[in-house]
């Protein structure tokens, strides 16, 4: 049986406020930027940020390519004018053809094209964020960082994670919650790194039942038998939720390397955050 | 006099920065003595913070200073604050503990005693555990005190109670995910030793671990008298009638009944354990 994924939306969405609050604090900036894609996860990152940051202080960039529709912008930019925060949109299609036409490989796979646009993202948002002085905030929700649903140093690349402890499932509840356009809401989830990609047709299995899956994994710890038996999940469904997970594990991590001396970064030297 | 007012001082350190968490200390510390407070709580690792990491030992002589500046000022307030201590004989060798100031002078120390090492917690990869379940007889009361994972074990403030304590002090760095069973166990520790229990948690964010406050004052007979909010810094005061202690116990004799002979029992299954 499938369940609904707990969430006190009120008091996580203060505890994830407070976390952001408390990491600008401990760095001493003042300014975000996140990519607005139009999609949940950059709505509801936008939602929860911009009452810490301050609408003037968060910018939103909107950078469509030609596998976004028409309907992904207009989403990005009411997302930007229900929120009142400055805004720029820097379409990248140009950039992305210019890396093609110069990387010296004549056929460049869909996959390894739609990993050029997402990194193009990457240093846009790093390039305002230098300009700016400010963090930027990475949109990346529990469901896809598991699965590795997404691409590294693209758009898992970022300063602070903002949904990166909730379910997508539990993303759309927090959306209802903060009063995210329910066409936002409903629209079918998309890494929009082709024309055409939903997140379910790719996976072949659906958000419900693949947070039912990983909820169960994770945070309850049944084992996959227990899975299928208990919860009635499709073993195939199991197996391939299982095989993401794990295969995605080093995009999770930082880069790993030999631990060869006494006091090693990160191993033996820790450290909080922090810049004085 | 057998009314006591007391303050829970429930702060969002930051971490490593003695001396700014000194000054809130401070701050409240004159708050608290316009309100006539006699006892004064401070939650867990007040002065430098919980998830300080290696920092730990570079300031630990910044602790030490603090705690002297607070003796200068604690005036007619018993006052309860989270330290880094370091063990009495050993040298560079550190304790999670709580220190009780009164007359202008440390009145002593405890340690705790359950340092958890499991999920997010690393306490043992920085503290030796205290071995000793300690009450201090104060201007306004007897007290114990338990450090965070030391009220999930029964045995703490079970033996705090034995040992005649009035208050059962708990402080904490609770993160958000343990609010519901923190709430839980704040009750049944109240009544299962039908003594006061005085609870504060941090407040605020630390390395991603949000704290979610609620600091509280329970009955012997598991009422909740105060209450702070969840997540944010909160002060309340509260004033207790420690004759409430023999009212309760009167109709809920736990302690008169509390038998040597069943202790022994656990005594024996430890043991057991230890033999296998």
């Amino acid at each position: 049986m499938k369940i609904e994924l707990p969430l006190d939306c009120e008091l996580t969405a203060k505890a994830i406020r407070t976390f952001i609050k408390d990491y600008m604090d401990r760095i001493g900036i003042k300014k975000a930027v996140v990519g607005l894609s139009g999609g949940i996860d950059s709505t509801v990152t936008a939602y929860l940020a911009v009452e810490v940051f301050g609408k003037e202080n968060l910018l939103g960039l909107i950078m469509p390519s030609n596998a976004n529709t028409k309907l992904d912008t207009e989403h990005g930019l009411l997302v930007a004018k229900n929120l009142n925060i400055r805004y720029k949109v820097i379409p990248i299609q140009d950039m992305v053809d210019a890396f093609e036409k110069n990387v010296g490989v004549n056929e460049i796979d869909k996959v390894s094209r739609g990993n050029i646009m997402a990194r193009c993202r990457m240093i846009l948002l790093y390039f305002w964020a230098n300009l700016e002085r400010a963090v930027v905030l990475g949109t990346s929700d529990k469901t896809e960082l598991l699965l590795g649903y997404f691409t590294k140093y693209g758009d898992g690349g970022s300063d602070i994670m903002v949904n990166a402890s909730l379910y997508k499932t539990q993303v759309k509840k927090m959306g209802a919650y903060l009063g995210v356009p329910q066409a936002i809401i409903d629209k079918p989830p998309t890494a929009g790194l082709w024309k055409g990609q939903t997140a379910e047709g790719e996976i072949g299995i659906t958000y419900e039942i693949i947070d039912n899956i990983l909820y169960h994994l994770l945070e309850l710890r049944y084992l996959p038998g227990q899975v299928i038996n208990e919860c009635g999940m499709n073993p195939s469904d199991v197996e391939k939720v299982l095989k993401m997970i794990r295969n995605s594990e080093h995009k999770r991590q930082t880069p790993r390397y030999p631990k060869i001396g006494y006091r090693e970064i990160n191993w033996d030297y820790r450290y909080p955050v922090e810049r004085s | 006099m057998t009314r006591l007012k007391i303050g829970l001082a429930q702060i969002a350190p930051k971490l490593g920065a003695v001396k700014q968490n000194l000054d809130k200390h401070l701050e409240i510390i004159e708050n608290a003595k316009n309100q006539k407070v006699d006892l004064l709580i401070f939650p867990e690792l007040s002065l430098c913070g919980y998830y300080a990491k290696d920092m730990y030992y570079e300031i630990l002589p910044k602790v030490k200073n603090a705690i002297d500046t607070i003796c200068k000022n604690c005036g007619n307030l018993t006052i309860i604050l989270g330290i880094i201590e370091e063990n009495k004989r050993i040298r560079g060798v550190l304790h999670n503990s709580a220190v009780v100031i009164e007359n202008g002078k440390v009145v002593g120390t405890t340690q705790k005693v359950y340092l958890p090492d499991y999920g997010m917690f690393e306490d043992m990869k920085y503290f030796k555990p205290g071995n000793k379940i300690k009450v201090f007889k104060t201007r306004k009361c007897i007290l114990g005190i338990a450090i965070c994972e030391d009220f999930w074990h029964p045995e703490v403030v079970h033996a705090i109670a034995l040992k005649g304590a009035e208050i059962a002090v708990l402080i904490s760095a609770s993160p958000f995910m343990s609010r519901e069973i923190g709430e839980m166990l704040n009750k049944i520790r109240a009544i299962e030793n039908t003594i006061f229990i005085a609870y504060v948690n941090n407040a605020g964010a630390q390395e991603g671990i949000v704290f979610w406050g609620g600091s509280e004052i329970v009955s012997p007979n598991g009422n909740v008298l105060v209450k702070a909010n969840y997540v944010e810094e909160d002060f309340k005061v509260c004033e207790i009638d420690l004759n409430d202690i023999p009212r309760v116990r009167a109709g809920m004799p736990i302690l008169r009944d509390a038998r040597k002979a069943i202790l022994e029992e656990l005594l024996k299954a430890h043991g057991e354990l230890n033999e296998d």
